[in-house]
């Protein structure tokens, strides 16, 4: 029944006052305890109408607040968000109570909506619920407050069938965790509940568990039985007061027949009688053949459905006209028609005014309701539309067709209208545009979600394939969840509704035939979504539980998921790949062997040459995140050489789809790995390009993500003070939009401590004062202890990666501070506590390396502390450190002689580095080791010694070489190897040139390694003189 | 044209009892009621008999007047035609009608004297239980829409509300008009009260008495191009009797022709005032069924098709011409259809003189219908229906025979066949529709329609069984 209509919210309920009565009681004893009544019956039984009359009571009594009805049937009362909204929306209108719940709401849109990635947009979340309960709580200090749902039934119905293979719990944006979550939470509460049977038991149990069992009222009690005789006669008499005509035309034994033909339904009494009362000639007879509400007779209540639309929608008597034609297009706009889809469906032929008073006029009937928020926009009673799919499923195809086409075509044009704005190019930093657009990106949500229902109603394989598919990974990846479960839930919703079998709306057409291409198979949608929930998990940072999920789904036993049996490639692909991706970020064989194997069989999907379209972007987008995980995986085992050619392909095929969001993840994630490798312009082009696509996309956590990584290049570039101011830009939008608790955070400041260290290690070089440079190190220790102590807390969960660089870091600071000490004052006891603190770090570092089993990691570390001992001059236990750093590196990476450097598949770049590191710090300590001896003057030892620790020096600009296929001369090692070689030379004596050559084109031969060579052999020629050019060019 | 045409009036013919021929449904059915009101009280007391012009509704009431006045007693029939000779139409106000009504009481009565519906009511009731009131309203089209709701409030509701009064109405519209619910109440269905056009027993009886000697071919001619409508078949022998010239086919055919014109324009087009609605009416006549999709097709494909082919135009074009002209109403089907009479008339019309037309516009239907079938395979059972109607009218026109291995038999049985053919709910359908559409029996020879009806009740049950 209509919940606005004046006519009958006004006019005298009819029955029903037993269950009032128990409303009242349970307002009664709220204070107690809050209590849940829930009443169901079959549709059309006055199930609204009851919760409308609980509104009139309270708006004659006063004696508890209450929120207007929450109808779970709209899709914006389909999450968390929704319902809380609309509650502190109609509870108090004014904002009286709910203010702290607004602003909490506004910062979590504003999180989500910069794009803020994992569980910090969950913990915004869970702060906005909880000031709504502090609110809600404060409200209900005053009285008691009546909360009314209706249609909960579609709370019931288990939608999702991957949820429960893969074990994973609603989310917790989801409405229905709403209600076991939060609405035990709220006191001095009654909440009422109305829907449709189904199943009943399993709510109950929702019910019984948030407000136990003797608190909740839900048996034969509550049921919303048909009306009886003497209720129907007595409704009756209630609408035929508005038409006096038919009041002295109906006597008793017609009533009779009505509340025989009508079974007692309001819905139908009211319709019988209101069309009779406009003067449509209708005997009830034909309006309800006998057996319409026989459940086993869907024929002939579809044969209703048929008498009813037809009377609507072609046979209102004169001067309804425009009614008939409002009516006709209401029956396919399942998602609203309001005042502006109605003037564009009549081709604008009326004034606009006109429109909408015939919407005003259209509201009066009982069979009408409308959007709670939105008066303007109507819907038939849910029963008839339950009538009209029946009839219409059965009518000339191609009207409908027609009309959802129409109806699609409005929204498209609202559409892309909106994703026109929000995609030119605007650079956004500032908050008013940040806010403009982010408003654009909303509305662009609100219209999709009609337009995504349309697009199903006229092919369902492509509006699933097609857009759904899209829109929803999309949101998935933004971590917009709540768009997410609504997209999700109109989806099985739809399909619930017209394509399983066993619904009342089951459509034969929509459904099609399993067997015909093109028609949209509801076994594939539930393993999609199966994988949906994984990349639901790997989306808020919930990697173990992603990982659990997946491995659920490949291992169910059910029939539509058995992985030997089932002939859907894609899944397959789809899920391993997830899965490989949920297993990246500490990967193991696994990760590789699944996504391989995802890899090869999209790799295999795509050879075929007769892919449709949007067939292909979609298995190329499968592809383009197999791909983007396997440089993932490869960069964090350090495997870069690997890692980047992943990175090209994920980026090469990313460019093929065209999802912008998930493309600059991997521009920037490659953008590092170039910078590992030297190849500095290529970073900087995709980093700067990340940016700017970003800032397009109003992405401003992903441009927080992208300026810390430019800050890293820039590091690794050897240029701190553009690092620095980076990753100031960086700490600033954090600041600006109060990301202190965010992902984010923690990583700008993991970067900071390098690159203030870094900064401050300029000291040597005279850039900075003694005290600038403390300063910085000061600030480098302050950045690391913040990530230090976000340990403890959210958001990192696994810290085995992050502990294992922070720990290593300040190693590195310790041992940087105590040259500096060493350097500028004459404290020891200082210079001995920073070295103290740096082999602690670097201990603890280690020991985590060999836990986490990160092999080229021990033996960096054991160089490192090699380092540090050299540092303190004591050079034995440095040798010894050495030698373990030799023992613990896989002897294939080190040069040979006679072979050079061995070819392997997947190098751990790393061990290059490392390796080059020890050669130098080798021939470092060789030189220590000589002025500490007593042969200083002997030249034949000198010059052995010059030629033992150039040889070295040699064969670290080797490693570096054979690390990096990037011709650089910036390669990080490469640059201060080359100082090194320069000093060392010098100081030996510039007349040892040509011996020099000769020593490296020794190396050459002995360790054939030719092709490493020859750009040390131009460098040591530009520097100290060229009359060798002739060699330069001997061994090309 | 020749100058016949402009000779040609169509005047109606007297009602003569002796020429009256067939309606023995329709006598039965208000014979069962007088019996019903004898017993105690009668079921769906009005009776509603509609039709197209000329399909002999008046011919019908008059005889059942004619009848209970002179042949069977116990009966009192009062009839009232709504039809005057006044140029211009005024319809007559309650108190005439009563009045008029009660002249025809048995003196007794002393109707004279009735001038209220109280006192004509209590007048008709005291006619019981010797008398059966039969009241007849003729000619129910002229009356304006208010002066009916008029009459049935003041009039019918109250005769009607005692159970013992029969009314018979004749007109020309389905009479979805009735309002009160009383009187909705006592309405017989309208679907058992369409008047059809004759049979060819009937027709033939209609024959012997006007015209006996008239050779086969000729009346067999006569038959097809009037659908067996009474009146133009009237019309049709009584010019064939005033023919000067010898009767050969080629005369007869000019004179069915200028009747069939004179009819079409007189009686069926003329009452489509809005000439909008006209070509509505002519692009979707050669269809059986129409909404509005079909309709837009249609006048897609016309040489001259109308600018605006909106929805909303459409729709209200639709609902016009379903109100407008009493020929075209909303079927049980849920679509709108022609009266199956005047498609058959006007069709045969266009035959005669623009035969390239007639096979056009059935071969967009067959085009239209083709391309439905193969867009929604699933449930295309209606759509290879009417493509099979249209099919076969054509092979008739072109002399040709519908086989079993012709290609809308074939396809038919691949749908019924095929994995991503018809659905196992719309096979059935199919079966079931073609088993009773006998529009559809009429021009497939016999034993084919049989022999593949046989054939996919076969596949059917093969493929899944019953519904």
């Amino acid at each position: 029944m209509s919940n606005h209509n004046p006519n009958t919210t006004s006019t005298d309920m009819v029955g029903r006052t037993n269950l009032l009565a128990m409303v009242e009681q349970a307002v009664s004893n709220a204070h107690q305890h809050s209590s849940a009544l829930y009443f169901f019956g079959a549709a059309g039984m006055g199930k609204t109408r009851l919760l409308q009359e609980i509104g009139n009571i309270s708006r004659r009594k006063h004696h508890f607040f209450r929120s207007k009805i929450v109808d779970l049937h709209h899709s914006e009362r389909q999450s968390q968000i929704g319902i809380e909204t609309f509650i502190a929306k109609s509870l108090d209108p004014h904002d009286d109570y709910f203010k702290p719940f607004w602003d909490a709401k506004t910062e979590m849109e504003t999180e989500r909506g910069l794009g803020v990635k994992g569980d910090s947009v969950s913990v915004a979340r869970q702060r906005m619920t909880d000031a709504f309960i502090t609110c809600y709580t404060r409200m209900a200090q005053n009285k008691p407050i009546v909360l009314t749902f209706d249609t909960v039934e579609l709370l019931q119905q288990e939608l999702d069938k991957a949820q429960t293979i893969c074990g994973v719990s609603a989310p917790e944006a989801s409405s229905v965790q709403w209600f076991k979550n939060v609405l035990p939470r709220l006191k001095n509460t009654v909440a009422i509940f109305a829907g449709r049977p189904g199943n009943k038991e399993q709510w109950l149990a929702t019910l019984n568990e948030a407000f136990g069992k003797e608190h909740v009222k839900g048996d034969k009690s509550t049921e919303l039985v048909p009306l009886n005789e003497k209720e129907t006669k007595d409704l009756i008499r209630v609408l035929t007061s508005k038409y006096p005509e038919l009041d002295e035309q109906i006597d008793d034994d017609l009533c009779t027949e009505i509340h025989l033909r009508t079974n007692g339904r309001p819905i139908y009494i009211s319709l019988y009688i209101e069309l009779l009362g406009i003067g449509v000639g209708v005997e009830i007879a034909d309006l309800l053949p006998i057996g319409t509400f026989d459940k086993d007779k869907p024929k002939i209540h579809a044969e209703a459905g048929k008498q009813i639309t037809t009377l609507l929608a072609t046979r209102l008597p004169e001067g309804y006209e425009k009614h008939m034609l409002a009516l006709y297009f209401l029956a396919y706009a399942h998602q609203g028609l309001d005042a502006k889809l109605l003037d564009y469906l009549t081709d604008y032929k009326w004034p606009l005014d006109e429109i909408k008073q015939l919407i005003d006029t259209l509201r009066d009937y009982t069979f009408i309701k409308h959007h709670p928020e939105d008066e303007g926009t109507l819907f038939f009673h849910d029963e008839l539309y339950d009538l009209f799919d029946l009839y219409y499923s059965r009518q000339d195809a191609r009207i409908g067709k027609n009309l959802f086409g129409r109806i699609q075509d409005y929204y498209q044009a609202q559409y892309d209208a909106l994703d026109t704005q929000i995609k030119t190019p605007n650079p956004i930093r500032t908050a008013t545009d940040i806010t403009e657009r982010q408003k654009l990106v909303k509305q662009r949500e609100e219209v999709s979600i009609p337009l995504l229902y349309y697009k199903l109603q006229i092919n369902p394989y492509e509006g699933y394939y097609h857009y759904y598919w899209w829109w929803d990974l999309t949101a998935i990846h933004a971590n917009n969840l709540d768009y997410d479960m609504r997209l999700r839930d109109l989806v099985l919703r739809f399909m619930a509704r017209y394509l399983d079998k066993k619904s009342p709306a089951y459509n034969e057409l929509l459904a099609g035939k399993e067997s015909s291409a093109g028609q949209l198979d509801v076994t594939a949608v539930h393993r999609d979504c199966a994988v949906r929930w994984v990349r639901r998990l790997i989306a808020e940072n919930r990697h173990v539980e992603a990982r659990q999920a997946a491995r659920k789904a490949q291992g169910s036993d059910d029939s539509d998921y058995l992985w030997d049996a089932i002939d859907d490639i894609l899944y397959q692909a789809d899920l391993l790949s997830a899965w490989g991706e949920a297993t990246s970020y500490s990967p193991t064989n696994k990760t590789f062997i699944m996504l391989h194997e995802a890899e090869g069989l999209l790799e295999t999907l795509l050879a075929n040459t007769d892919l449709e379209q949007n067939e292909k972007r979609r298995y190329q987008r499968v592809l383009a995140r197999t791909y983007n995980a396997l440089g993932f995986a490869h960069r964090v085992k350090n495997q870069l050489t690997t890692a980047y050619r992943y990175y090209q392909k994920a980026l090469y095929v990313h460019q093929q789809t065209g999802v912008m969001a998930e493309m600059t993840t991997t521009m920037v994630n490659l953008a590092y790995t170039y910078a590992l490798l030297g190849a500095f312009d290529e970073a900087r082009v995709l980093i700067e390009k990340s940016i700017e696509i970003r800032e397009q996309l109003g992405d401003i956590y992903g441009v927080v993500i992208s300026l810390n990584v430019y800050a890293l290049i820039k590091l690794e570039e050897d240029m701190p003070i553009n690092a620095i101011s980076l990753s100031d830009q960086a700490l600033d939008l954090i600041k600006k939009h109060g990301w202190e608790d965010s992902r984010a955070y923690f990583l700008i400041h993991r970067a900071r401590g390098r690159i203030l260290r870094k900064q401050a290690n300029l000291f040597e070089r005279k850039i900075y004062s003694k005290e600038r440079a403390s300063t910085l190190y000061e600030k480098a220790g302050e950045s690391l202890t913040i990530v230090e102590n976000s340990f403890t807390n959210k958001p990192f969960k696994s810290k085995d990666r992050l502990a294992f660089d922070i720990a290593l870091e300040q190693g590195r600071l310790h041992r940087d501070l105590m040259r500096f000490t060493r350097l500028t004052s004459q404290n020891d006891t200082v210079a001995q506590t920073h070295f103290k603190a740096s082999s602690f770090s670097y201990n603890e570092a280690k020991e985590m390396a060999i836990v986490a089993k990160m092999q080229d990691e021990v033996a960096n570390v054991l160089e490192d502390m090699a380092v540090l001992h050299e540092a303190a001059g004591q050079l034995e236990k440095a040798r010894n450190y050495l030698n373990q750093a030799k023992t613990a590196m896989d002897d294939v990476y080190k040069p040979k002689k006679g072979i050079g450097f061995e070819d392997i598949q997947h190098p751990v770049t790393q061990s290059w580095f490392t390796l080059g590191k020890m050669f130098l710090t080798e021939s470092k300590l060789l030189q220590a080791e000589a002025e500490q001896s007593d042969d200083v003057d002997d030249v034949d030892v000198v010059e052995e010694q010059f030629l033992a620790q150039m040889r070295l020096q040699l064969l670290a600009a080797a490693c570096f070489e054979r690390a990096s296929p990037f011709p650089s001369d910036l390669l990080r090692g490469m640059r201060s190897t080359r100082i090194a070689l320069y000093n060392r030379i010098t100081l030996h004596g510039t007349q040892a040139i040509a011996h020099v050559m000769e020593s490296i084109d020794e190396l050459y031969d002995e360790y054939d390694l030719t092709d490493k060579m020859r750009r040390i052999r131009t460098y040591v020629a530009a520097t100290l003189g060229a009359l060798y050019t002739e060699n330069i060019d001997k061994k090309e | 044209m020749s100058n016949k045409d402009k000779e040609v009036a169509l005047t109606r013919e007297k009602y003569s009892h002796e020429k009256f021929v067939n309606r023995d449904n329709e006598l039965n059915r208000i014979k069962t009621r007088i019996v019903q009101v004898r017993n105690g009280a009668a079921i769906q007391p009005l009776v509603n008999f509609w039709g197209m012009p000329g399909i002999g509704k008046s011919w019908l009431l008059k005889h059942i007047h004619h009848i209970y006045t002179h042949q069977e007693e116990g009966v009192c029939a009062l009839y009232y035609n709504f039809q005057t000779e006044e140029e211009e139409y005024i319809p007559p106000s309650l108190p005439d009608i009563i009045k008029d009504l009660a002249k025809q009481l048995p003196a007794s009565l002393e109707g004279e004297g009735i001038n209220t519906v109280a006192d004509f009511k209590t007048a008709v009731l005291s006619l019981l239980p010797t008398q059966v009131p039969l009241i007849l309203f003729d000619t129910t089209e002229k009356l304006p829409d208010e002066n009916l709701h008029e009459l049935e409030k003041q009039l019918l509701e109250p005769l009607l509300k005692s159970d013992k009064v029969i009314i018979a109405v004749a007109g020309r519209q389905k009479i979805a008009r009735w309002r009160r619910v009383e009187v909705r109440r006592r309405v017989t269905p309208a679907i058992d009260t369409l008047l059809g056009a004759f049979h060819t027993a009937a027709f033939e009886k209609q024959l012997s008495q006007q015209s006996p000697s008239l050779i086969k071919k000729i009346a067999d001619l006569i038959y097809a191009k009037t659908a067996g409508t009474p009146w133009l078949v009237h019309l049709i022998i009584e010019r064939i009797a005033n023919l000067e010239e010898e009767i050969n086919e080629e005369s007869v055919s000019d004179i069915i022709l200028s009747v069939l014109t004179t009819y079409e324009q007189n009686e069926i087009l003329s009452t489509i005032e809005d000439e909008a609605l006209r070509t509505y009416f002519n692009a979707v006549l050669p269809l059986r069924f129409y909404r509005i999709e079909t309709l837009r097709e249609m006048l897609e494909a016309q040489p001259n098709r109308p600018a605006d082919l909106s929805d909303v135009t459409l729709l209200q074009g639709l609902r016009e011409l379903d109100r407008e002209a009493d020929f075209v109403w909303w079927s049980d089907r849920g679509e709108y259809t022609t009266d199956p009479t005047v498609r058959a008339v006007i069709e045969q019309r266009l035959l005669i003189n623009d035969r390239e037309k007639f096979i056009n516009q059935h071969e967009q239907a067959i085009e239209l219908y083709k391309n439905r079938a193969e867009e929604f395979k699933v449930n295309s059972a209606y759509y290879l229906i009417e493509w099979l109607y249209h099919e076969a009218l054509l092979k008739r026109v072109h002399n040709e025979a519908l086989t079993m291995d012709s290609d809308i038999l074939s396809t038919i049985r691949a749908y019924m066949t095929d994995d991503d053919g018809l659905s196992i709910n719309n096979r059935n359908v199919l079966c079931k529709q073609l088993d009773k559409d006998d529009e559809l029996r009429r021009i497939i020879p016999e034993g084919l329609f049989n022999k593949f009806l046989a054939e996919l009740n076969a596949l059917a049950l093969q493929n899944g069984g019953e519904e």
